[in-house]
């Protein structure tokens, strides 16, 4: 069993890299119309597959007819948050490109370039984009979302207030309750997140996919909020919208692994990266493998998960943040993880890349330049367990006592079960404080 | 309003489309959808028509939800619980709503253990799978949703109007033979949620076979369309569903003090948010409505409006539709009839289709007191039987009658409409179907919508 679960992650990684490998350089006539295969048993990306296929026939027939390069590169789009293949992005990029070439003020393919940006992880350009794209069409509400996301990630939160609160005035629906929601969980307001997502789940109405990513996006702030049991109800129930959902399936293996659970965790996590290999779902079936005492098996995954990360990187994802945390989290290379939280914190000063930043920097050592990071990173308020146990690791070592054990105590008060790797740890930092 | 636009091209892969691209990424930063479509908030068709069986009523039919698969599951179709519905009647012609219906759903989970649609119960000692009603309610349907109606003569956002029913049922949708039984079955089912209220109103809604018809794919890609032949199109909504909204009401009753001419639209809101406001305890009715989409002549949006724009007029009012008075004047379609078909047609300055669309047709519908332009879909209720452009009846053809106005086969017609000079087939162009693939007829009762698609 254990063997043939390893021989589906590496099948699902040469999936990955072979596409790699086709889409270095421009796509050709022939890798536009030979998208990858579909992943078996992937019902949305067949839907998507139709679409592309579709659109492909038009511009076989009428290379010009740019609303159907609009609707492949969406598609495009699509495909990668389906399979998990990077290598859609050039493509994507290169039909925009197109697009754009022949109507620079086509407001499809600028607003779909916000996207592409957001996706990679550049978010001043996709900051960019989306105001062009807002001032091309006033009235829709897209642009906003892309403008607002850009805000978020780039740490200007008062300004990502006021882009949502137009996003939500202008179109009240599903795209902009879950940012409503995204945005008050960063502020602190756990309550008013999950009252937000709920209405987003409502909104989403009878569509799968809609339905079931709203519900492990609940299913998460649950989680994050410690209670298993009410983010078990929603995963499950995504879990029915799409009884392969690899979201559903990782939160899911998330809650297993918080039980304990750690085989169920296993074989659960092992079915959502054979779906879709997201290194997020790699990096928790690798730190379950190393909670349960299977080494062998956890450092193998990690390398996996360390290769993908290369992958993203080779198409464009910038990904010093991700890394950087990576790295910090199990002390791998840490000069080279400094360096990648430092970039991180000027391409995309947030909140989440200054607590890595926090994390990275007592890992190396550097206790009283963590001190100031943490402090920049919990500025909103945010009830985030693992930024309140990286502060109080880092008071602990300043000799802080009482600040320590009160954010190690709110650490494990907001969710116990914040980091299979790093839970325990608090745990016993605390009882060694007190 | 339907965006039939995005969804024709991509019609085969309708759900998988309906969530634009999230933010795909390798991780980290939160991704939030940006939904392309709002399907429960999605106007697709409004009908205005004399009831068939009662010369004293009104029906108003607006249509949410479109391309409904009969294969559902898991989650069905439903109406939107935090969607407020609205029928508006300007019945004086200065492009307000004088007289509006509101309807607003609630679901309710009658097994909360279950998240299934439909759950077994005990009938005579024997369990039971098959839906069924037992005079009050719906046995064995674990999802019920009910409405409330109620009616204002003072505004959209009136908090006093009247409330005309609560309570509601509707039908649970066509499920499968085993849950909702054959179509005989499921008309009892269906026909069980026939309200008759107060003062001669009747109301349904739930889902219906959806019977508007098209050849979508060729008319939005004009380049395949063969505007010259009848037959040989595809009805791109064989087999669907919608959910209907059906209302017969006494003409009397929306009657204007001028005359007999009502103007009417539908239209979708939901709630706005206040972002920051809900440190306190956090409740759900607070905002204000916002309007997400609204619908008053057939394919105004799709036809007229086009991109770039779609998004304002679904979101602005009918009294303000002067501004886009420009794109009835001077229809793009008709450029391209002239580019692709050699038509000849004027493209400029078309009164005919500004009378036709936006303030109704001299000495047929345009309001006695008419003073704004407003895509109202209007209906001289003196003349019942006419069909669009006045009012609109479930089985005609609209898609052929609209090219063929675009056209100009109205201009200059009986003398009641401006002149201009009509395309080389102006009243000759067809869409390439004739009639609704699934069903060619409506039923002559109410609710005159057929029973849905069967899976």
């Amino acid at each position: 069993m254990k063997v043939h679960r390893l021989h589906s992650i590496a099948i699902a990684a040469a999936a990955v890299v072979s596409t790699l490998l086709a889409a270095c350089g421009p796509p050709t006539a022939e890798t536009m119309a030979n998208p990858a295969a579909p992943h078996a048993g992937v019902a949305l990306s067949f839907q998507t597959d139709a679409v592309i296929a579709r659109a492909q026939t038009r511009l076989r027939v009428k290379p010009d007819d740019w609303k159907s390069v609009d609707e492949l590169a969406a598609a495009y789009l699509q495909k990668v948050r389906e399979i998990g293949d990077p290598s859609y992005y050039g493509k994507a990029e290169a039909l925009l490109k197109g697009a754009l070439a022949h109507d620079s003020a086509d407001p499809e393919a600028t607003a779909s370039m916000g996207l592409l940006a957001l996706a990679r992880h550049q978010f001043k350009a996709g900051l960019a984009w989306g105001i062009k794209a807002r001032a091309l069409d006033p009235a829709a509400s897209r642009p906003l979302g892309i403008i607002g996301d850009a805000q978020i990630e780039l740490g200007r939160y008062p300004d990502a207030v006021k882009t949502l609160q137009q996003m939500v005035d202008l179109r009240p629906d599903l795209s902009s309750y879950a940012r409503v929601s995204y945005i008050r969980e960063l502020l602190g307001d756990v309550e008013g997140a999950i009252a937000a997502m709920q209405q987003a789940i409502e909104a989403g109405g009878p569509v799968p996919e809609n339905s079931a990513y709203t519900r492990v996006l609940l299913a998460n702030i649950y989680f994050n909020g410690g209670r298993l049991a009410e983010a078990e109800t929603q995963a499950e129930r995504a879990l029915i919208d799409d009884p392969k959902y690899p979201y559903a399936l990782a939160t899911l293996a998330k809650i297993d692994a918080a039980r304990g659970r750690y085989a169920n965790a296993i074989a659960r996590y092992q079915q959502a990266v054979d779906r879709y290999p997201l290194p997020d779902f790699v990096i928790g079936l690798a730190d379950t493998y190393a909670t349960s005492g299977d080494a062998a098996k956890a450092q193998e995954t990690y390398e996996l998960a360390a290769a993908e990360q290369r992958l993203y990187r080779a198409n464009g994802v910038d990904l010093d943040a991700e890394l950087a945390l990576f790295d910090a989290d199990h002390r791998r290379d840490l000069p080279a993880a400094l360096a990648a939280a430092r970039r991180a914190m000027m391409d995309r000063p947030s909140i989440r890349s200054a607590d890595i930043l926090a994390w990275t920097l007592y890992q190396a050592g550097d206790d009283r330049a963590s001190l100031a990071a943490s402090t920049q990173a919990m500025r909103l308020g945010t009830q985030d367990a693992g930024m309140f146990f990286h502060r109080g690791m880092i008071e602990a070592r300043l000799g802080l006592r009482a600040a320590a054990v009160s954010d190690l105590q709110q650490a494990l008060h907001i969710n116990p079960y914040f980091s299979l790797l790093w839970a325990p740890v608090a745990q016993q930092a605390l009882d060694s404080l007190v | 309003m339907r965006k039939r636009v995005l969804l024709a091209v991509v019609a085969a892969a309708t759900m998988g489309l309906m969530v634009a691209p999230l933010t795909a990424s390798a991780s980290s930063h939160r991704e939030a959808p940006l939904i392309a479509e709002d399907p429960l908030a999605d106007n697709t068709d409004l009908y205005a028509f004399q009831a068939p069986d009662n010369p004293n009523n009104v029906v108003l039919v607006a249509n949410y939800v479109p391309f409904e698969n009969p294969a559902g599951g898991p989650n069905f179709y439903r109406f939107g619980d935090d969607v407020r519905y609205q029928l508006h009647v300007d019945n004086v012609g200065d492009g307000r709503s004088h007289v509006t219906f509101t309807f607003r759903f609630r679901t309710s989970t009658v097994d909360p253990t279950t998240f299934l649609y439909n759950t077994p119960y005990v009938s005579g000692g024997v369990l039971t799978k098959r839906i069924a009603f037992d005079g009050t309610k719906y046995l064995g349907w674990n999802r019920p949703q009910t409405y409330s109606v109620s009616m204002s003569r003072i505004s959209d956002e009136d908090p006093s109007s009247v409330v005309l029913g609560s309570n509601l049922l509707t039908p649970p949708d066509v499920v499968g033979t085993s849950s909702t039984g054959d179509a005989a079955y499921y008309h009892g089912l269906a026909n069980a949620a026939i309200h008759n209220l107060d003062g001669g109103i009747r109301v349904w809604a739930g889902q219906r076979d959806d019977p508007f018809y098209a050849n979508l794919g060729p008319i939005f890609d004009i380049l395949s369309l063969n505007p010259l032949s009848a037959t040989g199109g595809e009805d791109y909504l064989d087999n669907e569903n919608v959910h209907s909204i059906v209302l017969s009401v006494p003409k009397s009753m929306i009657k204007g003090p001028n005359d007999s001419v009502i103007g009417v639209w539908a239209s979708a809101s939901r709630r706005e948010e206040t972002v920051l406001s809900t440190r306190a305890p956090f409740k759900a009715s607070e905002g204000s409505w916002v309007q997400v989409s609204r619908l008053g002549n057939p394919l105004i949006n799709e036809v007229v409006i086009g991109l770039g724009q779609k998004n304002l007029f679904n979101a602005s009012r009918p009294a303000n539709d002067a501004q886009f008075l420009s794109r009835f004047q001077n229809p793009l379609l008709a450029t391209y009839f002239n580019v692709l078909f050699a038509q000849g047609v004027d493209t400029s300055n078309r009164q005919d289709l500004v009378d036709i669309l936006l303030r109704g047709v001299n000495t047929l519908n345009r309001p006695a007191a008419w003073s704004a332009y407003a895509d109202e879909l209007r209906y001289n209720m003196d003349v019942p039987d006419f069909g669009f452009p006045n009012g609109r009846n479930l089985t005609e053809n609209v898609v052929d009658t609209e090219l063929n106005a675009v056209d100009g086969a109205f201009c200059g017609f009986a003398g009641v409409i401006p002149t201009c000079h009509a395309g080389a087939n102006a009243g000759q162009l067809h869409q390439g179907v004739t009639q609704d693939s699934d069903h060619a007829t409506t039923q002559s009762a109410f609710p005159y919508l057929n029973d849905p698609n069967m899976p």
